[in-house]
């Protein structure tokens, strides 16, 4: 199994440690990518998991590598864009996407829709509220809708992506987030990680809808809000030339 | 399948059982895209509907109705808020108006009734057992 985690800030770093222990207690074979542009700077010890400096995607993987040694851990220090999205991306992978923009999920989102299988768990915050967004591809197929249905702040992003902006836009681009909401949204994520990778089968369950092959499933993405401490999962089916509903 | 319920049966099975009682034994389609609300009430139509579903012996507890409610309220939300009330006869814009500044919805949210994309107007009127959604934008930041 490969997990790969896109944004080693705020949520990926939380989410890097217990995703790469879990990886490991299930034996040999398994891989962590983890992929950032960034560089951790002091300012960001007040929310992010890190002990040393330097590009984000490569301090997380060097700690990693060395506290779980039965796991591949490999870094790519480059933001994802449209000219590396076929290189980082892969058949059968898990995208953990944590990143800080909408630009970015559009990307991978649509880069996903060329894949015949791979899981696309998507996390993100504001201040106290956020949303965790499951999109799975299956036999070609999509088996819960892109990260852009239903969210047009998504399909039709205002800003731009990291690799779109100077170092200055860069620097400026910070907005307060507590840490217990990136925390959130990193267990939600690792939960629906967990209960895919585990049943496939229970989470992506056929119908036949007028004649037509179509999946149905458990949840496609999950809201919280930490200040009411309320989680809140929402389903969607999706059809697939067919109606299921 | 023939087995029949009771309603306090039905609430000891809680959503998932009620989910998989209605998908692989009634065979209703389309649950996966409801609420677990709509799923023990629509569970509880085709069960009634085919002669299933038993009285109870003892008299219901606030308890044991609650849990397979009758759809006589209207289901708002906007996650991970939700609300059920007795919104029915009141205009969709009303709602709006009432829950935006207490949920701190989003300026220009989309709206969705029972699933079908609505307007949110005065001219949108809602009726008893109807399942309002406000679309709660995803979160951005995170690194």
């Amino acid at each position: 199994m490969q997990a790969i985690i896109i944004g080693c800030g705020g949520i990926g770093s939380h989410l890097a440690g217990p995703l790469a222990r879990y990886l490991e207690s299930l034996g040999p074979g398994h891989k962590l990518t983890l992929v950032d542009g960034d560089n951790f700077e002091d300012r960001n010890k007040t929310r992010q998991v890190f002990d040393r400096p330097g590009n984000k995607a490569q301090s997380v993987a060097a700690k990693l590598a060395e506290s779980h040694p039965g796991l591949t851990v490999d870094a790519v220090p480059e933001f994802i864009k449209p000219d590396n999205a076929e290189f980082i991306l892969d058949e059968g992978v898990y995208v953990m996407l944590c990143v800080d923009n909408h630009p970015t999920r559009k990307l991978v989102s649509e880069a996903a829709a060329s894949y015949q299988d791979i899981a696309v768990i998507s996390g993100g915050n504001e201040l106290e509220d956020g949303m965790v967004q499951i999109y799975v591809r299956k036999g070609g197929v999509d088996a819960t809708p892109p990260l852009t249905h239903d969210h047009p702040e998504i399909a039709d992003p205002k800003g731009k992506a990291p690799y779109e902006m100077s170092c200055e836009e860069l620097a400026k681009a910070g907005t307060p987030q507590i840490i217990f909401a990136n925390l959130t949204a990193a267990v939600l994520m690792a939960n629906a990680f967990w209960r895919l990778s585990t049943d496939p089968e229970g989470f992506l369950t056929k119908t036949i809808g007028k004649g037509e092959f179509a999946l149905e499933t458990a949840y496609t993405e999950v809201a919280f809000n930490i200040g009411l401490n309320k989680v809140r999962p929402r389903r969607t089916a999706v059809t697939t030339g067919g109606d299921a509903a | 399948m023939n087995r029949k319920y009771t309603r306090q049966e039905l609430k000891d099975l809680g959503p998932t059982g009620l989910y998989k009682l209605g998908k692989d034994e009634l065979k209703i389609p389309g649950l996966a895209s409801m609420s677990d609300e709509e799923i023990a009430n629509t569970v509880v139509a085709h069960l009634d509907a085919k002669g299933l579903l038993l009285q109870d012996a003892a008299p219901q507890t606030a308890a044991a109705t609650a849990a397979v409610p009758i759809p006589a309220e209207v289901n708002v939300s906007y996650p991970p808020y939700e609300t059920s009330g007795n919104y029915a006869g009141k205009s969709l814009a009303e709602i709006y108006d009432q829950l935006r500044e207490p949920w701190s919805m989003a300026n220009n949210v989309r709206c969705f009734i029972n699933g079908q994309t609505a307007n949110i107007s005065h001219a949108t009127m809602l009726k008893a057992g109807d399942r309002v959604e406000f679309g709660k934008p995803a979160g951005e930041k995170g690194d």
